[in-house]
């Protein structure tokens, strides 16, 4: 009993002895949520953001000093533009260091929004000795670990062996920006917990990651992604495509980064290192890793990417290709310009022949492929452009090419070509392109942002692009025009309105499958979203409100839906709690609306809604002193459609409602 | 023949379904159907939030004769309280007649964040009762609302009745309730004119849109001239009066198909 109390008084009183203010991650979140839903609307797959996630957390938790940071470090800070870039550099140069964060507002270009979302991975003060040599009492003393374990769980029985728990553990270790470790762990909803057959758990990720040591400036050992130029030969994870940051289109990020997510498919397996001799950088990695595809007879159709074993015939996909990758990359920096050369060959064990459909004539076959590109960056005054060619094999190359400008300091313009030839299919390509797969496209696009009065911001894009051959879900030649119109309002620091509107023009092939001539229709979709954030003392209220309207032939429908959040930290406890209360009334698949949603530490979702229901959530975070944090949230969709079944297929569990628990804790050890 | 209408009304027309599906959230003195942010407080079962300014206990009676049809007239009371922190409001509602009637009950706690915002929840006891089955079903909702002063002339309410879309269970089988949210503006154009805007989404219905200009003259007589659309222009009119401590409302409403409504209140504050 003395016992129980004292545990409860720890859980209690040690919250209001702690001091310690944790980073807070709801900055980094917003960034996403704003990235996510974006990207989540216009494609098909649900965006990989957990390793993006782990690159902005870890700057955050050493964050870049303002008056030393070098073009490429202040370039990994996603929602700078380039010109923003410019315009500090330039203040620092002509002003001298910086002597407050909030100088920033005399910079160029820089509006309150781009500060706000700057602080959590900006500081002054001393300037880190990256050449410094380590010393590995300090490692050990001045190290970080940290342990992740989550749990997720459904009400709903699945039809599946496994139990419904998905479960994940990660374990991470950081000494400043020189040393990281991680091991992760996770089966899915369905999955066992133990598959003796299939080595143990379902999925086991680890990497070591080393950086600058002499003249290795990084040293990947384990599973880690990789990046250069525009993507075009060579980009994993989260892709930014088209978004209402209208002008932020061009790729700065490149290298190699450590793996940390749970997606189990896209990364490489092996060793990566880059050299760093004065202005050149040389990359290069080896790579070999088994990867889930579905089989036919002794060829493989297509690579299984969801990870999910839960069921004989996804078990009989699991690792049953043999992938072996090599890449180079050459690039040489200078002030006004960078040029780089890539180059990826890749063997499966097995020939990937995909099933001969009329879109799916002039996509990859065969068991290798050698893709390889050049890349360049320059300034000219105000103009930045950029660009990257690449081929696999002829006729199969592609180039994109852009230039963002700004014409004066109130107005930012980016402009981006494309062309991607039909049977240009590279393997690791993910480059801006109107749809998820890179190839079979050419189009221009432009956006712009501008600042028409104090506190107004104004943000457009136009996007017109052409597929030359059949694609999926369309069977024949098409074009397509996207449109998005955004107007911000930021009359305090305290309230911000957001006005979007959103317009598409594609095509699509007849529903009804009864005719046997090709029938391509027009379909049109338009989407408006009002979204009021109100921030008062430690409470955060949003509003948001999207209605659209799908045009198809023969098909028209409108669909609403509505939430509210309310965020609040409590004054005495170190509790953070969010709540949302959603309802939709949705009439078709078409008409489907995204929204970003608030989720335990490291987890990241945009479910669609379709259909006539609500969705609520409770998402609570609590920090158990210095070491200890734990997240809990509960949700529940209910349906008011009449519905027996929730999903399809194989996944379908029965009733009109879905109810999941998720649950996260962290233990974190800081020796300093 | 006129039960004969009653009924005929009640099962077969589909806009007076629809009236009936948002029966429990009628709102009827509160013209253009916006009580989302009626800061003037007249009614019952408003925004749950809009009790948080109380500043003196209150007793408040409603009565509306629907449709100029004395069995779907309705009779409401209420009664608030202020405590230090938080206003506490019981609220009764009984509509119907004699074969069938349904009694609305609810218990709402309301604060005030020092002028920041507002917050109210709200339980709701809907009970309904048939001469076929002759007893009571009854089922519980929440009822949420805030209420978050943007500027000083700009108040934004939202509210949200049975969001986690209960179900009436009656012996053989589940009626859906409705499930409405509602969002509203009232802008303060000038110290003496109010207007409110606000649209309400009902999980099964159309989205319904209101407005009213709301007018005061000397702080003692008010005016209200609203409009609400769901399916039909539906115009009001009111007017209302305080008079040292007792204050009066009454508001017409004409629906184009099913007939004029009057619906008046009567408060007293102490």
């Amino acid at each position: 009993m003395k016992k129980l109390g004292r545990l409860i008084g720890w859980f209690i009183v040690v919250p209001f002895l702690s001091r310690a203010q944790e980073a807070d991650n709801s900055p980094i979140h917003q960034l996403i949520a704003e990235l996510y839903e974006q990207y989540a609307a216009e494609s098909e797959e649900e965006p990989d953001v957990e390793n993006f996630f782990e690159e902005l957390t870890a700057l955050a938790a050493r964050p870049l000093e303002l008056n030393s940071s070098s073009r490429r470090e202040l370039e990994r800070l996603p929602f700078l533009s380039e010109l923003q870039v410019e315009n500090l550099l330039y203040h620092r140069f002509t002003y001298g260091a910086f002597t407050s964060l909030y100088e920033l507002q005399l910079v160029e270009g820089f509006d309150m929004t781009d500060i706000r979302r700057m602080l959590p991975f900006i500081r002054l003060g001393e300037a880190e000795n990256e050449r410094e040599e380590l010393r590995w009492w300090e490692v050990k003393q001045y190290g970080r670990h940290e342990l992740y374990l989550r749990n997720d769980y459904s009400r709903q029985s699945l039809p599946y062996d496994g139990d419904r728990l998905h479960s994940w553990a990660k374990y991470r270790f950081e000494f400043r920006d020189r040393i990281r470790f991680n091991l992760t762990a996770e089966k899915d909803a369905g999955e066992r917990w133990w598959d003796a057959s299939r080595g143990g758990v379902d999925f086991v990720s680890s990497s070591l990651q080393l950086r600058s040591q002499g003249v290795v400036s990084n040293l990947i050992l384990g599973d880690f992604t990789a990046g250069f130029g525009q993507g075009l030969v060579l980009r994993q994870g989260f892709r930014r495509g088209k978004s209402a940051m209208t002008t932020q289109v061009a790729i700065r990020d490149s290298g190699f980064k450590r793996y940390a997510s749970t997606n189990e498919h896209l990364f490489f397996r092996g060793a990566a290192a880059t050299f760093h001799f004065g202005k050149t950088d040389l990359s290069t990695f080896l790579s070999c890793r088994k990867i889930d595809a579905t089989f036919d007879g002794s060829v493989f159709r297509n690579i299984y990417t969801s990870g999910l074993h839960r069921t004989p015939s996804e078990i009989e996909k699991d690792d049953r290709v043999t992938q072996h990758s090599m890449g180079v990359n050459l690039s040489y920096t200078q002030l006004y310009y960078e040029l780089g050369l890539t180059a990826v060959y890749t063997r499966f064990d097995t020939p990937l022949q995909p099933e001969i459909k009329p879109y799916s004539y002039y996509y990859f076959r065969g068991s290798h492929q050698l893709t390889s590109g050049l890349h360049y960056r320059f300034r000219v005054h105000y103009f930045n452009f950029f660009g990257e060619a690449a081929l696999t094999r002829w006729p199969g190359a592609g180039t994109i090419n852009g230039v963002s400008f700004a014409p004066s300091s109130r107005v930012n313009i980016a402009l981006v070509h494309r062309y991607y030839a039909r049977s240009f299919s590279p393997l690791f390509a993910s480059a801006f392109s109107a749809q998820s797969r890179v190839g079979n496209e050419s189009g221009f696009y432009a956006g712009v942002e501008m600042a028409l009065l104090a506190r107004w911001k104004l943000s457009a894009y136009a996007d017109s692009y052409r597929f030359g051959w059949l694609k999926y879900g369309v069977d024949a030649p098409s074009v397509g025009n996207d449109f998005l119109l955004q107007l911000q309002h930021t009359p305090s620091r305290q309230l911000q309105l957001t006005l979007r509107y959103r317009y598409r023009q594609a095509y699509g092939s007849e529903r009804s499958g009864q005719s046997p001539l090709i029938a391509v229709q027009q379909e049109k979709k338009r989407s408006g979203r009002m979204q009021l954030d109100y921030t008062t003392g430690r409470v955060v209220f949003r509003n948001a409100m999207e209605a659209n309207r799908f045009d198809g032939t023969g098909l028209a429908a409108t669909g609403y839906a509505a939430w509210q959040d309310v965020i609040f930290q409590l004054q005495r406890l170190p509790l953070k709690m969010t709540f949302r209360y959603l309802f939709f009334d949705i009439p078709g698949g078409d008409n489907r609306i995204y929204t970003y949603e608030t989720d335990v530490l490291h987890a990241f979702s945009s479910p669609s809604f379709s259909g006539k229901g609500s969705r609520y959530y409770l998402v609570a975070q609590y920090e158990i002193g210095k070491q200890i944090s734990v997240w809990l949230k509960a949700a529940q969709l209910r349906y008011a459609d009449g519905r027996t079944h929730i999903g399809s297929g194989s996944s379908a569990v029965a009733g009109d409602s879905r109810t999941e628990f998720h649950f996260l804790m962290r233990f974190r050890i800081r020796n300093h | 023949m006129k039960n004969l209408l009653i009924v005929a009304i009640l099962a077969g027309s589909y806009q007076l379904a629809t009236a009936q599906s948002w029966f429990p959230l009628s709102h009827p003195l509160s013209a253009g159907g916006t009580p989302a942010t009626d800061t003037r407080h007249r009614g019952l079962f408003l925004n749950p939030a809009l009790h948080a300014p109380v500043k003196h206990p209150q007793l408040y009676a409603e009565y509306e004769s629907r449709y100029s049809i004395t069995e779907l007239a309705s009779k409401g009371l209420a009664f608030a309280y202020p405590f230090s922190h938080f206003t506490v409001t019981a609220e009764f509602r009984y509509s119907g007649f004699e074969a069938y009637h349904e009694l609305l009950a609810g218990v709402a706690v309301a604060r005030d964040f020092g002028g920041k915002f507002g917050m109210g929840l709200q339980l709701v006891s809907d009970s309904r009762y048939s001469v076929e089955t002759d007893r009571y079903y009854t089922a519980f909702y929440p009822y949420l609302g805030l209420t978050v002063p943007l500027s000083p002339a700009l108040l934004l309410g939202i509210s949200t009745f049975n969001p986690f879309l209960k179900k009436m269970k009656y012996a053989a089988a589940e009626r859906t309730m409705p499930s409405v949210y509602s969002a509203g503006l009232n802008v303060k154009i000038t110290e003496s004119v109010q207007w409110r805007l606000q649209a309400d989404k009902e999980i099964s219905n159309a989205l319904r849109v209101g407005s009213a200009f709301d007018i005061s003259v000397s702080g003692s007589v008010f005016f209200q001239a609203g409009v609400s659309y769901l399916h039909f222009v539906v115009p009001a009119l009111g007017a209302g009066f305080l008079v040292r401590r007792w204050r009066f409302d009454l508001t017409a409403t004409l629906h184009p198909l099913l007939g004029l409504s009057v619906a008046g209140g009567l408060g007293y504050h102490f």
